[in-house]
């Protein structure tokens, strides 16, 4: 059956839905306070029975964490509302939640560090550093911009969010006396495979990791979590399956949420508009523990600062510090947003001084050929882009309606997707049948359909005959995982090349390739592709926003809408969904997304609705617009699942400001920073 | 996520579960439709030992036009309320203010009773009980006993019910043929804390003149708020600007500082919305839209 | 605690503890797992149910609540191998992505439709909003709602 026709019948396999004989549930004692030390811990599995750290895998990895790595559970001293101190197991969940009072746990709390601004200068949170500045690096060259006729300058903030997929984190092992067995809820089963053999020091074929129907994840399932540790220790130590599913108040403390960033920039321009270099301080608040994307996050953020614009000069000190807060982790854009946030601010700031047209001064900048920036990445031309997207948005008709309280925005961006490792793709004919198996699997993209219409037209075979398996780390060699709008690129790739490879060996046995040859005999192929770049592959997209405002600063926005070059489009209604889902995480991070704390670290907004996952009744339609341009790839793939978090903050914030007169340059928004002061 | 274990019983007489809580006394908490209840026990916030759930008792699950007022029953959904075609007519605001209250689905499950009775500022069916000068019966072993809504609120979380009461019925005085009444409320986030609401109910004399004039406020207190302002009793609408009565209201309220803005950001929220409640009551109440 | 409960018209007789949630009830109890849960505040509607045909929060209940009453899941929705109109409109639609809050969002459009045979746009954006979908932005779920409406009246089951 169709992954859709199951879950629309209730017959999907989420974590939460697997059951086993003499199944074990886990419930975790978690810190109470942001900081403290820890001065007792009685009862339950703690530190004392398991003393490990969490290794560096999933999206943004670099091989090792950094110097102070995040134990599976905390003892000593707590950096975070939410970490595990402990944990209790029992037959079912609620007598596991029951246990939880037998545990006893003492604090002696101490003032958290919970901002990345006062941990620039506030006493180190953890004992021994000299400082919570974890990165401090400079991107770019230092330049002086003598012929500059306008200097900019401003500063930005951008708060933390939870990803909140509507599935919670979840993870089932059951240890067989030799090995894991590992379902979980993920975007990397690769990623959990070994990070669980790095925690607990296990061969690598010690470990079988299944990818369950995962219900979302936008970010925050790539990582290894002490939870996943806790459930195999607890597997093997009794030799019963363990279950573990998260609360979605645990999700709110304890997942790791995206975002959480202060940019500070300059902008040199000339009065023609156009912008000569730019200088900048990106401040990336990683949470209590760094791994590899948390200290790359503020380069990579600076690396991206240009966007589609061929600005000749950069230099930008890239920031990462530790805090109180959760381990950063990468939240849908992970780092391209923030970007984009910075630059099309000051686009429209520099607009303003110069009382130019905000498209004019986008057009004005764009390239008509390729471009490498300061730091490094490179585009292809984008004006012919920006021109055609100005116009299929219809800003300048939109632009020239009477406002009142009403606003138009515009933003222009480039996607940088995650290539920096290919990915896998194995196929396997037998009995007139094609099984595919990828390393990282679909958590609501739907894989399968581009993977069948790759295999199809590569193959020419019908699309029915090929069946996407679910992900399995015991039927593919290797695999990275999904993030980073790559799937259509890297998997896509990879799909297509082990295609070819079927194809050579049909020929090298039968002197040439027909659909019937290869279904009638037993072929294999297995490929992971390699590292590769091209600046056709870094995409360009436009968003336009329009809202109205009324006296109370409530926001409505009335139309959203997308022009994103998406390559060759494997599948335009699945693209136009993509977008559509992920223009409403836009403007939500924009007006009502969060994760607030209190100055004693209490977190505030710990449910779903306080952190802001919005109603439709509180969402417009959307119109999603494409071109398809395509990649340099045999598939012609480019990136799309990122573009809409990127593009859509900047454009609405922009229609805001064009509706209030008031400067924006921190979200997520309160309705009363719209108003002026009390009259 | 689950509370600690708890006995139950689901009685369909009301006397029943009178002794029900008089046996139980102070380990026993009431359920009507159990929303607020449950969440609060999930988290542990309330640990009761008994859950008296008075959902199947018949009587409760009512509304009923008796002539002089409108009869709502404790258990009664506030779904109900808001499709209710007489509510609709006659109560406006009070259609609005059970539409309003979080979300469709809960609504299903709200009932009244629940909305009513825990003292908690955010409830939005409070302000226009208050508003319409509605009773709250209360009932006991010993009987029977009626309280204006407008003694029943005292403090966050706290209001007049004593051990052993249940309230079982809301009613709300008939309203008059020129009257009209209006709530409206700002939230940032659905089923998050709001910011403010307003309900506005008055009624005018023959002449025109205003006969009644009061309002109820959910977000601007430490508990529902209720503002009389019968100085304006007499007065011709043209003759006072509907923006000085809303800054009255305003004066009622205490709003503090949170999340959801800060108190000086929530009053003006309350201006905004007192004024547009009341512009709306009063172009129901000219309509004659209310009988 | 003895209850007795019309499960998708069968009759279930269970002994359960009063503090056990609805939804555990049916899924650890009945072991059916299309009803889910995505919160613990009520907020989210991935635990939709129909209770006496009416849309609940299976997670804001107890399972003795629902004691002598009728209760419909998402597995009680399609006759047979037959999806129902909803389900039907929802694949062609796209009305789901990660599929997680689908089973969710179709009982409360089934709810939704049983009160207002042709909603509109606006309609369906205030009677959804008890359930949260984290991937879709919901175009596509109105669509689908729509679809299915329309083929309601078009005379298609």
């Amino acid at each position: 059956m169709e992954a859709t026709e199951r879950f629309v019948r209730g017959q999907g396999r989420y974590v939460g839905d697997i059951e086993l004989p003499g199944m074990l549930h886990l419930a975790i004692i978690r810190s109470k306070y942001a900081r403290a030390r820890l001065l007792r811990v009685e009862g339950g599995i703690s530190g004392r029975d398991l003393s490990a750290v969490i290794p560096d895998v999933g999206e943004g990895a670099r091989g090792e964490s950094w110097k102070i790595k995040q134990p599976v559970f905390a003892t000593g001293q707590v950096n975070y509302l939410g970490q595990p101190v402990a944990a209790v197991y029992a037959d079912n969940r609620y007598l596991a939640e029951d246990l939880m009072d037998s545990v006893d746990v003492s604090y002696e709390p101490m003032q958290p560090v919970l901002d990345e601004q006062e941990a620039m200068t506030a006493e180190p949170i953890h004992p021994g550093l000299n400082s919570n500045v974890a990165t401090d690096q400079f991107i770019g060259k230092d330049f002086e911009a003598k012929d500059a006729e306008v200097v900019l300058d401003d500063a930005f903030k951008i708060g933390r969010i939870a990803t909140d997929p509507i599935e919670t984190r979840g993870i089932l092992v059951n240890y067989d006396g030799s090995r894991l067995n590992v379902w979980v809820s993920t975007q990397a089963m690769f990623s959990i495979r070994n990070g669980l053999c790095a925690t607990l020091g296990l061969p690598i074929t010690s470990v079988r990791v299944m990818q369950a129907d995962t219900g979302g994840a936008f970010g925050s399932k790539s990582a290894m979590y002490p939870e996943y540790a806790i459930a195999a220790f607890v597997s093997m130590k009794t030799h019963r399956p363990v279950k573990w599913l998260e609360s979605r108040k645990e999700h709110l403390t304890a997942s790791r949420p995206g975002r959480g960033v202060s940019g500070s920039m300059k902008l040199f321009a000339k009065r023609d508009g156009t912008v000569i270099g730019l200088k900048g301080e990106i401040i990336v608040n990683g949470g209590a523990y760094l791994d590899g994307l948390a200290r790359f996050s503020p380069m990579f953020i600076g690396m991206q600062l240009t966007g589609p614009y061929a600005i000749r000069n950069g230099y930008v000190r890239a920031i990462s510090v530790v805090t109180n807060t959760p381990p950063l982790g990468p939240y849908r854009g992970a780092g391209r947003p923030e970007a984009a946030f910075f630059r099309e601010r000051m686009m429209d700031l520099l607009a303003d001084e110069l009382k130019l047209d905000p498209a004019e001064i986008r057009i004005k900048n764009a390239t008509d050929q390729v471009f490498t920036n300061p730091f490094g990445m490179r585009i292809i031309g984008s004006r012919q882009f920006m021109t055609e997207a100005f116009d299929s948005l219809e800003y300048y008709r939109l632009a020239r309606e009477p406002n009142g309280r009403r606003g138009v925005g515009i933003s222009c961006f480039v996607l940088v997707p995650a290539l920096m490792e290919g990915e896998s793709c194995k196929l396997k004919v037998d009995n007139g049948r094609i099984k595919a198996w990828l390393g990282g699997n679909s958590h609501g993209q739907a894989h399968e359909v581009f993977v069948r219409k790759l295999i199809g037209s590569t193959l020419d075979v019908p699309t029915g005959v090929v069946d996407v398996q679910p992900g399995d780390t015991d039927m593919i060699t290797s695999g990275v995982g999904v993030w980073g709008s790559r799937s259509a690129i890297v998997a896509g790739y990879a799909t297509v090349l082990a295609s070819q490879m079927l194809k050579e060996k049909v020929v090298k046995t039968k002197g040439l390739y027909t659909p019937e040859y290869l279904l009638a005999g037993n072929y294999e192929a297995e490929v992971l592709n390699e590292k590769f770049d091209d600046p056709s592959l870094n995409s360009f997209g436009a968003n336009l926003v329009t809202v109205e405002v009324d006296e109370l600063g409530e926001v409505t926005v009335e139309e959203c809408r997308s022009y994103y070059d998406v390559g060759n489009a494997l599948n335009r209604e699945m693209v136009k969904g993509q977008i559509a889902g992920g223009m409403a995480q836009g403007i939500s991070s924009v007006l009502y997304e969060g994760l607030i704390f209190a100055k004693d670290g209490t977190l505030l907004t710990d449910s779903i609705a306080s952190a802001g996952v919005p109603p439709a009744r509180e969402l417009p339609h959307f119109v999603t617009g494409i071109t398809e341009h395509p990649s340099s790839l045999p598939h012609g793939a480019k990136g799309v699942g990122e573009a809409p978090t990127i593009g859509v903050p900047p454009a609405l914030v922009r229609a805001i400001e064009k509706a209030t007169g008031v400067r924006i340059r921190n979200i997520p928004l309160h309705p009363e920073v719209l108003i002026g002061p009390e009259k | 996520m689950y509370p600690p274990s708890f006995d139950y019983a689901a009685p369909d007489d009301l006397d029943e579960a009178l002794k029900l809580l008089e046996l139980h006394n102070e380990d026993a908490k009431i359920m009507t439709g159990g929303v607020g209840l449950i969440n609060a026990m999930k988290h542990h916030v309330i640990k009761p030992g008994f859950l008296i759930d008075i959902s199947r008792i018949r009587e409760l699950g009512l509304i009923g036009d008796h002539g002089g007022y409108l009869s709502i029953g404790a258990a009664v959904k506030v779904a109900e309320l808001q499709r209710s075609d007489l509510v609709k007519r006659n109560y406006t605001a009070l259609s609005e203010a059970a539409g309003a209250i979080a979300d469709p689905l809960l609504r299903n499950m709200i009932s009244v009773g629940g909305n009513v009775c825990t003292g908690n500022p955010d409830d939005d069916l409070p302000p226009v009980f208050l508003s319409m000068d509605a009773q709250y019966i209360l009932a006991g072993r010993n009987g029977r006993r009626v309280i204006d809504a407008d003694g029943f609120y005292l403090g966050h979380m706290s209001t007049a019910i004593r051990p052993g009461e249940i309230l079982v019925e809301v009613r709300v005085p008939r309203q008059t043929e020129r009257s009209g009444s209006a709530y409206i409320k700002r939230e940032l986030r659905q089923n998050d804390h709001l910011v403010a609401g307003v309900a506005a109910s008055i009624s005018l004399e023959e002449d025109g003149r205003y006969k009644r004039l009061a309002f109820g406020l959910s977000g601007s207190g430490n508990t529902s708020i209720h503002a009389r302002l019968p100085k304006f009793t007499g007065s011709r609408p043209v003759d006072v600007p509907v923006g000085d009565i809303a800054k009255m209201v305003v004066e009622e309220a205490s709003p503090l500082s949170d999340r959801q803005g800060s108190a000086s950001y929530k009053r003006k929220v309350i201006l905004v919305l007192a004024r547009e409640a009341l512009t709306l009551a009063l172009q129901r109440a000219e309509q004659g839209g209310q009988k | 605690m003895k209850i007795s409960v019309n499960f998708n018209g069968r009759n279930v007789d269970a002994d359960v503890e009063p503090r056990k949630l609805l939804v555990d009830f049916i899924r650890d109890d009945l072991h059916l797992t299309g009803t889910h849960v995505g919160c613990d505040t009520s907020s989210c509607g991935a635990c939709t149910i129909l209770l006496d045909g009416v849309a609940v929060k299976s997670c804001t209940m107890f399972a003795v609540q629902a004691n002598n009453r009728n209760i419909t899941t998402i597995e009680g929705l399609s006759k047979g191998d037959e999806l129902h109109r909803l389900q039907s409109a929802f694949i062609e639609e796209g009305g789901l992505q990660c599929g997680y809050c689908t089973p969710g969002m179709i009982m409360t459009s089934a709810w939704l439709l049983s009160n207002n045979a042709a909603p509109t746009e606006k309609e369906i954006r205030n009677g959804i909003s008890g359930n949260l979908c984290r991937c879709t932005g919901y175009d596509s779920i109105i669509r689908s709602i729509q679809k299915a409406s329309s083929d309601r009246r078009g005379g298609r089951k």
